[in-house]
């Protein structure tokens, strides 16, 4: 589980903000205070674990990536801590090329020490680590690629570092679209991933269905399947929207691709062009939280769009159940009074996020002297709605 | 069978607590009764009560039971008492007394029958001391709203089915009525039960 996020100079974050996280935690603030930069973090370190040549560009390149002006120390500050290590990484924008350098970067294990740091453009590793002659790595993040290829090349004394790596490897972003919800997959596509639009919830579904039908063999080691999540997916849906029945992935008309239909209790069957935005938005949410590993972090964009208030309450349920039972850890974002109220009773889990001249700031509710009075008081979702978030100093 | 139209802050969790709640005290079979209303806080549950009130009474429903925290005060936090001025106490939106406020907004005429209960702070409270645990210096000076929830569920909380179920089973007990009739903000709740309209 990630314990904290560090960011200076990132996006909208001027001065270093250490955001502390919990296994399910909710950001608010008004629009333009950072949510988003915050969530984007995980996808760019996830895409530079992938060795993803475009992760740079993704995020705007340097341009879009670092924080003007330049606050603090003039560092371009990125890591995470979890329960046993962590990673930091302190680059610099060269002013002669414009683009990111790096200066410091670190991994760490609480009781293993380093797995390697990069000091002056060389990476040395510590601990069980060593390659001689040391690589150079001038490029900012660049140790995170050496990780991706010292486990990909299967170096099994690197894996004590893994439990530091792996929730933000593993971690999703969900941004859902309508647009992306009806569209038809290929019927050629059965591997994608679900990607953060919702697009692909039917081969998802599909994916899911074969799974839970494959044998398992016994006595040989397989990678791990959960065939039950089709069937808990579909639980949650009946449970959630009372008057569905079930779920099915046909063939269209002319065969070439795969599209989603929901049953109705009535005994309507409707294709996914035809079912309420409302339902497909809770359908891709349930998707991409089952579709999460255990030990990964789901940052869920404003779950509340097209979703009913009182459906909202369900949906929480499932976010809870999900980091409890399933081991997942949950960050979303909100502007909803109705959803932010079912945190009431955790305030230390509720992160207001304020656009400042020094970059983003963030704190938790709990830590807002001025608020707690009026906490006490009046339930979170409706302080928001009133100004009092927007008021505290 | 009893069908009692039941009001709180939180439908799901907070309803099916005092439903439970009633059928111990009772000895009887409650159901609630089935309507697409839902309250979302205290205060929701004070303005809407009239129309809840009325909307079930022309439904058939006899018997009201209205559940909400007292958890709101700041500059007091008053347990009712018997002595309340009823209307001063409900004007006073931020720290009159839950039980008048409520009071006041839920009119019910006979033949219909009402209970109001507000646990002292809020329903973890009740439970915590129905499961034997000792607040110390009294269930009333323990008045952070999360620390009580959070001493009951554990944290992160769980899911509201969870929350629900383990309420339920503590409410169950067979020592949990004995222990809560200490507490006099049961003791008001379990007081208005002793009329006809409730124990048939």
């Amino acid at each position: 589980m990630l314990t904290q996020i560090t960011l200076q100079n990132f996006k909208s974050f001027g001065v270093r903000q250490d955001v502390p996280l919990r296994p399910l935690t909710v950001l608010v603030g008004a629009n333009n205070s950072g949510k988003s930069s915050f969530m984007s973090v995980s996808r760019f370190i996830r895409n530079v674990l992938h060795l993803r040549q475009d992760a740079f560009d993704l995020e705007g390149g340097a341009e879009g990536l670092v924080h003007r002006p330049l606050a603090g120390s003039g560092e371009v500050v990125v890591g995470w801590t979890t329960a046993s290590g962590g990673y930091e990484s302190r680059s610099a924008l060269a002013r002669e090329d414009g683009q990111i350098h790096q200066e410091h970067e670190r991994l760490w294990h609480r009781d293993a020490g380093d797995a390697w740091a990069v000091h002056n453009g060389v990476i040395g590793f510590g601990g069980p680590m060593s390659i001689e002659p040391p690589p150079r790595v001038d490029e900012a993040f660049n140790g995170l690629g050496w990780t991706s290829r010292l486990l990909r090349d299967g170096i099994e004394k690197f894996r004590p570092f893994e439990s530091v790596w792996s929730p933000v490897e593993h971690s999703r972003i969900v941004r859902l679209e309508v647009a992306a919800l009806r569209k038809d997959p290929h019927v050629t596509d059965v591997a994608s991933e679900l990607r953060e639009d919702g697009g692909g919830l039917p081969t998802t579904l599909e994916r899911w269905r074969r799974e839970a039908k494959e044998p398992k063999v016994t006595g040989v080691h397989e990678p791990a399947i959960d065939r039950t999540r089709l069937e808990e997916f579909k639980k949650f849906l009946c449970a959630a929207i009372p008057e569905v029945i079930d779920v099915v992935v046909d063939l269209t008309p002319d065969l070439l691709h795969r599209r989603l239909y929901v049953v109705q209790r009535d005994g309507q069957k409707f294709a996914a062009p035809q079912v309420s935005d409302g339902v497909l938005a809770i359908m891709a949410m349930a998707a991409h939280v089952f579709s999460l590993p255990p030990g990964g972090v789901l940052f869920i964009e404003e779950p509340e769009n097209h979703v009913h208030p009182l459906r909202l309450r369900a949906l929480v349920d499932m976010l809870r159940n999900a980091v409890t039972t399933r081991r997942c850890q949950i960050v979303l974002s909100t502007h909803s009074p109705v959803l932010l109220n079912e945190f009431r009773d955790e305030p230390d889990a509720v992160l207001l996020f304020q656009r400042t001249p020094e970059g983003s700031r963030v704190r938790p509710l709990a830590e807002i002297p001025e608020l707690q009075a009026e906490l006490e008081a009046v339930p979170p979702g409706e302080l928001m709605q009133a100004g009092f978030f927007a008021e505290a100093r | 069978m009893l069908t009692v139209a039941i009001a709180t802050e939180f439908d799901d969790y907070d309803a099916e607590v005092s439903r439970v709640l009633l059928e111990q005290a009772l000895a009887r079979s409650v159901v609630r009764w089935q309507t697409s209303i839902r309250f979302n806080g205290d205060k929701s549950v004070k303005k809407l009560a009239p129309l809840y009130v009325r909307r079930a009474l022309a439904e058939g429903v006899r018997h009201f039971l209205f559940t909400i925290d007292n958890d709101g005060g700041q500059r007091r936090r008053p347990q009712h008492a018997p002595e309340h001025d009823e209307i001063a106490e409900a004007a006073d939106e931020r720290d009159g007394c839950r039980w008048c406020w409520i009071s006041r907004a839920a009119q019910v005429d006979s033949p219909a029958v009402r209970c109001i209960a507000v646990p002292v702070q809020t329903m973890e409270t009740w439970l915590l001391v129905a499961r034997g645990e000792a607040l110390s210096p009294s269930p009333e000076q323990c008045y952070h709203r999360p620390t009580l929830k959070k001493r009951f569920f554990g944290t992160p909380l769980p899911a509201t089915d969870v929350r629900t179920r383990l309420a339920v089973d503590v409410i169950r007990q067979p020592h949990a009525l004995h222990a809560l009739r200490g507490l006099r903000s049961f003791q008001l709740f379990e007081a208005q039960l002793g009329i006809e309209g409730w124990r048939g």
